[in-house]
């Protein structure tokens, strides 16, 4: 059985008690603070390291007052998985508006797109950590909602090139499939980098670095494409 | 040294050197054909036709198999990269060098598609420690990757953060590597190195407005 970090929990101000009666949070902020610690569990250890009995432990309650919340432990994973999909696809949303002013200028470069997610990623690495387990690795009833928010991603990948591309007068007939396969690559070895070293990989190198690059080039027809 | 000789015909005597060899091309050929999760010491004996006992006398257990299948498979993949690595700078033109670079690593991908496999999408029944290792041997490449285009393009775009780059450059090989692997009718070698082409064609590197050039 996995150690769980022994990092105090969170208790309530009057938690100083003992742990039966840290039971004295409303039903909802008990919930979200299991789920907390079902989500720290699985950063560390993976999702086979959650239990009720680990979940409740490391949150300083008893068993009883984790059921008091969820029926049981594949209610609780379905419960935190949703909830980190909702938190991702928040910020992809929020990432997909960031660019939208001054886009013209910028030649369609996802800068602030890019910084954007960087950013979420850093500020809470245990819930981005999910986007890169294996999906064998995730419990059957959860992998759609997963499934999705890579899904997600891939969708926001597709209108930002489709942009770029238009911004660039690249060849109506360009691969987009490809482009956006491999550009999900990028930004997923960007968030990586992240979690592996915010302050050497910092959000802000990764993403001035990468749209340096690309600011680079320039497109090789100033008016759009009429051949190929 | 065990005597696997007791109830089976006498196997030929191999150098321990290539009797390890050898079962690691059949755990190889399991993990081709079933998945890692396959690979046991019995039965690598049996593809082998050796009795268990002398597989034992190569590994402590199926994790160390495993490991040493993985080292060895990974100083391979390796050794092929860094051969096509150097003939990259070679090339003048940037969308040739890139798409005859995508082209030749695409090939050495499908040559060992399930030692690729392996390193690109570990998965369940691979040790732990596997994706630490590939840290390691993608950063050997990192190292390569980001010396070529510190040489094609550091003097082209000014304050260019190769080491990022490089990074960007390697996700995006590791990708199209994955695509062909697991897609390979959907995602030809051609498609990839098709759209490198077009992308390149549709792009021209200019010295940016402050370069030193």
């Amino acid at each position: 059985m996995p150690k769980p970090r022994t990092s105090k929990p969170k208790l309530p101000k009057a938690g100083r008690s003992r742990r039966r009666y840290a039971s004295r949070l409303p039903i909802e902020a008990r919930t979200e603070q299991l789920l907390d610690s079902a989500l720290r569990l699985v950063a560390e250890s993976g999702f086979g390291a959650v239990s009720m009995h680990a979940v409740a432990r490391h949150t300083g309650v008893t068993r009883p007052v984790a059921y008091d919340c969820f029926a049981g432990r594949t209610d609780l994973l379905a419960a935190l998985v949703s909830r980190e999909e909702a938190r991702m696809r928040a910020v992809f949303t929020a990432a997909a508006g960031a660019d939208r002013s001054g886009a013209a200028d910028q030649r369609g470069l996802p800068a602030e797109t890019l910084r954007t997610f960087l950013t979420a990623v850093r500020d809470a690495p245990d819930t981005w950590r999910l986007l890169y387990v294996p999906l064998e690795a995730v419990p059957e009833e959860s992998r759609e909602r997963l499934t999705a928010a890579r899904a997600e991603l891939l969708s926001l990948l597709r209108t930002q090139f489709t942009r770029y591309a238009a911004a660039n007068h690249f060849p109506a007939d360009l691969d987009v499939d490809v482009a956006v396969h491999l550009l999900r690559a990028i930004v997923e070895m960007a968030g990586a980098r992240v979690l592996l070293d915010p302050d050497r990989y910092h959000p802000d190198r990764m993403a001035t670095a990468l749209t340096a690059f690309l600011d680079a080039f320039r497109p090789a027809r100033t008016t759009p494409s009429d051949a190929s | 040294m065990s005597d696997p000789s007791a109830g089976s015909p006498p196997r030929r005597r191999l150098a321990p050197a290539d009797r390890r060899d050898e079962l690691l091309d059949r755990a190889l050929d399991l993990v081709a054909e079933h998945g890692a999760a396959s690979v046991t010491m019995q039965a690598v004996a049996r593809a082998a036709g050796v009795a268990r006992p002398l597989v034992y006398d190569f590994f402590a257990d199926r994790a160390a198999l495993l490991d040493a299948l993985l080292v060895r498979e990974e100083s391979r993949a390796l050794s092929d990269v860094m051969t096509v690595a150097p003939r990259v700078l070679a090339g003048t033109d940037l969308g040739d060098s890139v798409t005859t670079a995508l082209e030749a690593f695409l090939r050495l991908v499908l040559d060992r598609p399930t030692t690729w496999r392996m390193l690109l999408s570990p998965t369940e029944g691979l040790p732990a420690e596997v994706g630490i290792r590939i840290e390691r041997g993608r950063e050997k490449i990192a190292g390569v990757v980001e010396a070529s285009i510190r040489a094609v393009l550091g003097t082209r775009i000014a304050g260019l953060d190769t080491e990022v780059v490089a990074l960007a450059v390697i996700a995006a090989g590791e990708a199209s590597a994955r695509l062909v692997l697991s897609a390979p009718s959907e995602f030809p070698p051609a498609r990839l190195t098709g759209f490198t082409r077009a992308l390149f064609s549709a792009l021209t590197l200019e010295p940016v407005p402050n370069g030193r050039r």
